[in-house]
């Protein structure tokens, strides 16, 4: 009986056994790695590793904009009424005082966002690591995430060039609005990189230890400019005060180094400030000094005389009759001022922006050469400045000049260009006839030090040197400050113990309402070599519709000024010798 | 190992004076012959070979003991240095982190609008046309342009720097005085006992290491005063 009780047992027991048996190696061979597979999955997390974004450097290498690491506190205010229960306003008020106090937040801020139903909530997006460990310490309740925080030391510093970035809360990472931080997000922006870890289920807590693949981040690149935050400082400053005071609705400045075509300073008078966006206007935000083109007026006059000086039509001293207006098509063109039909030399036409007088150096010149010099001074073509929204200007097309063409170009109506490619045409002059196409960013410093220089523009042949050192002596006459008629168009810009060659410019803006030239509205320009005989800068200027009879060669004196302050360029003894405009 | 050896021979002890009574015949005296046999194969391996084993046996022990000591030792200063290396740590990242802020700060006090600010703070006025003199190679000086005095320029300024601790924005009462010697200007009128020629002294509230950038702009400043000659 016993026995037979046994062996049933035995039997049950050996049985039960080999189920086991069989389960367990069903599991671990046949599904062992389906099964694997679905665990991993379960505790597995990628975990985002950010790559530091880049600065942005002045050309001294002053950071101008950079990042730092901060935290942003969040709240689940949700889980506090739920664990609190009628206890949970003296808490909501209790954190939001203690936070106030740790970072100086206003607590009624903190506790309007604490007092919602809500399961998440920021209370405070960008506050010092040290400070946030504080907090949470503190109040259990808060946690803190990692966030970059961008630095712009300078305000509205170079802003309209730099732009701005701000934390992307979807991507988890700094991100360009506008500007270079935008354009360059790429090099600024760097490769996050990943970390696959184990987490407990159902919370973010990673098992220590249990860290496979990393890959870690690669830093963004630093981008150098160009730029000089001091002298940029300075002309925003200037160009500021100077729209400010001659009531203009803006203006724009930009520096060139007269050698590299380098963009020293580039200024507009409306800007922002990248550490307040939000309230920045849309106008603010842009950069009109490569985005928005202008009728130059006189300025342009200087393409009419290189083209002339080059093909050896006339010297500078070589006298003309100018009338006080001349028949052009369809409509007559004046002098800006009345005066009977005098005796010009050809410095003299500049020197006084006779209109007149360009129009009949600019016949002898014909429309052929002076719409490849306007090729070759880089009109109608973007420059490539390194700047987003770049535009390329208006000329027209040599196929569809209509009669009246000829007799608007050359006087600086009927195209349009950027205050850059402005700068351009100067520099080019400054540099014995050779244009470099400006650039406002050096090289790209990646985060093992490397620098990737920029790739520099192919240099172009506008006129020889001969003809650019002729053009800067009788651009220099504009400055000359003669008696009545001897007098150049602009002596303002003149700075004592320097020569200055430049050019002012007056053109009639377009009024929207009748499609026609307004007769109150101007943009004022003015182009200029700071020195004459020793090219070191150039700096052109716009200003859009000043007070009436305005220049703008006062700012190109001020500009001037500061830069032989600056650079402390050698001061002359000897000043210009005046040269005759009309003669008698 | 030894203790059961010296309980048996105590124990064997109590009957022997049995074995001294006469000649016990039979089973019985083999027994008792038996026992004498067992009594003296246990009593007798006393000698170099015993002494020896539990030499051995008391080397072990005290190895025993010393590796107990040792991982004690090892695994207590392990938890200090745990200790240690969490303070440690934290001071590193603190310490990271502040200089993570100091170099935001120095950025900020460094850039172009805080050193304007910082200069307009002392009183400077930027100048726009200076005198200079030339010395000629004959040994005698020329003065280019004409000698004046800096005037300060009536707007306030637009960009104001960041994190200017204690910065007072503007100060145009103090600042915009014509004609009145940079080192004047920068005494505050509403500051009295601040003596002219000592204008940075206690007007802000800086630290010492933002002072010395201050320092630096001031003597370029001066430096630049040099040129109106």
């Amino acid at each position: 009986m016993s026995n037979r009780r046994l062996a049933i047992g035995r039997l049950l027991l050996a049985s039960l056994l080999v189920i086991a048996g069989l389960k367990l190696v069903t599991v671990q061979t046949v599904q062992a790695g389906q099964l694997s597979t679905e665990a991993d999955k379960q505790r597995m997390t990628r975990v985002a590793l950010p790559a530091e974004r880049g600065a942005v450097l002045d050309r001294a290498g002053v950071p101008m904009a950079f990042s730092v690491s901060a935290r942003a506190l969040v709240a689940n205010p949700f889980l506090i009424s739920r664990d609190r229960g009628p206890a949970a306003l003296a808490r909501r008020t209790e954190i939001a005082l203690g936070i106030a106090e740790l970072t100086g937040i206003d607590a009624n801020q903190l506790y309007a966002a604490l007092n919602t139903d809500k399961h998440y909530v920021v209370l405070a997006p960008l506050v010092e690591p040290g400070v946030a460990r504080a907090v949470r310490e503190r109040f259990p309740e808060i946690a803190e995430e990692t966030r970059e925080s961008r630095q712009y030391p300078g305000g509205t510093l170079a802003a309209n060039v730099i732009g701005a970035a701000s934390w992307d809360a979807d991507q988890r990472r700094l991100k360009g609005l506008v500007g270079l931080e935008a354009s360059r997000e790429t090099t600024l922006a760097g490769i996050p990189g990943l970390r696959v870890v184990d987490t407990a289920e159902g919370a973010n807590t990673v098992i220590p230890g249990s860290a496979r693949a990393e890959q870690a981040p690669v830093p963004g690149s630093d981008l150098q400019l160009t730029l000089d935050s001091d002298l940029q400082y300075t002309v925003q400053q200037q160009l500021t005060d100077y729209v400010a005071a001659r009531g203009a609705k803006g203006g724009s400045a930009v520096v060139l180094d007269a050698q590299t075509g380098q963009v020293r300073a580039l200024a507009n008078s409306a800007t922002f400030d990248p550490r307040d966006i939000a309230t920045a206007t849309r106008q603010a935000l842009g950069n009109p000094a490569v985005t928005s083109p202008f009728e130059p007026g006189s300025v342009n006059k200087v393409i009419t005389m290189a083209a002339a000086l080059e093909a050896g039509l006339a010297d500078p001293m070589a006298v003309r009759d100018v009338p006080d207006s001349l028949p052009v098509a369809d409509r007559v063109v004046h002098d800006a001022w009345n005066h009977p039909t005098q005796r010009f030399t050809l410095t003299g036409i500049l020197a006084r922006s006779s209109n007149v007088g360009t129009l009949l150096v600019a016949r002898d010149v014909g429309p052929d050469r002076f719409a490849d010099m306007m090729t070759r001074m880089g009109l109608g073509v973007r420059t490539g400045v390194g700047l987003a929204g770049e535009s390329a200007g208006r000329v027209p097309a040599r196929a569809d000049w209509s009669g009246s063409t000829f007799g608007n170009l050359p006087i600086g109506q009927g195209l349009s260009m950027t205050v850059l490619q402005l700068a351009g045409m100067y520099q080019a002059i400054a540099n014995d006839g050779v244009r470099v196409p400006p650039r406002v960013i050096e090289a790209a410093v990646g985060p093992d030090g490397a620098r990737t220089v920029e790739p520099r523009p192919d240099p172009v042949r506008v006129v020889s040197p001969q003809t650019a050192h002729t053009l800067r002596d009788m651009l220099t006459a504009v400055t000359q400050a003669g008696k009545g008629e001897q007098r150049g168009t602009g002596p303002e810009a003149a700075v004592e113990g320097y020569r200055v060659a430049g050019k002012t410019g007056t053109a009639q803006q377009v009024n929207p309402a009748c499609q026609c030239y307004s007769e109150s509205k101007y943009w004022i320009t003015f182009a200029g070599i700071f020195p004459a005989d020793q090219p070191r800068y150039v700096v052109a200027i716009v200003l859009d519709a000043p007070g009436h009879g305005q220049n703008a060669a006062g700012l190109f004196h001020d500009i001037a000024s500061t830069l032989a302050q600056r650079e402390r360029i050698p001061v002359g003894t000897r000043p210009a010798p005046p040269v005759p405009l009309v003669l008698r | 190992m030894s203790a059961p050896t010296i309980e048996r021979t105590r124990r064997a002890a109590i009957p022997t004076p049995r074995t001294d009574t006469g000649a016990v015949g039979g089973a019985v005296g083999k027994a008792y012959a038996r026992r004498t046999g067992r009594r003296e194969r246990l009593v007798e391996p006393v000698g170099p070979e015993v002494a020896g084993r539990s030499r051995f046996v008391l080397l072990v022990m005290a190895l025993f003991a010393t590796g107990l000591v040792t991982s004690l030792w090892l695994s207590t200063t392990a938890a200090a240095d745990s200790y240690r290396l969490s303070a440690a740590t934290g001071a590193t990242r603190d310490l990271s982190e502040r200089s993570e802020t100091l170099r935001a700060e120095i950025a900020a006090l460094r850039s172009a609008p805080a050193l304007a600010q910082a200069a307009r703070d002392l009183g400077m006025v930027p100048t726009s046309d200076v005198a200079r003199l030339v010395a000629m190679p004959d040994g005698s000086v020329v003065v280019v342009g004409t000698p004046k005095a800096a005037v300060a320029p009536a707007p306030p300024p637009v960009v104001l720097p960041p994190a200017l601790p204690g910065a007072v924005p503007g100060q145009p009462g103090a600042a915009a005085q014509p004609g009145v010697a940079p080192g004047q200007q920068a005494v505050d009128p509403g500051q009295p006992g601040v003596a002219p020629g000592q204008p940075a002294a206690g007007q802000q509230p800086v630290v010492p290491g933002q002072r010395a950038g201050f320092a630096g702009q001031q003597a370029a400043t001066a430096d630049r005063g040099a040129d109106r000659g």
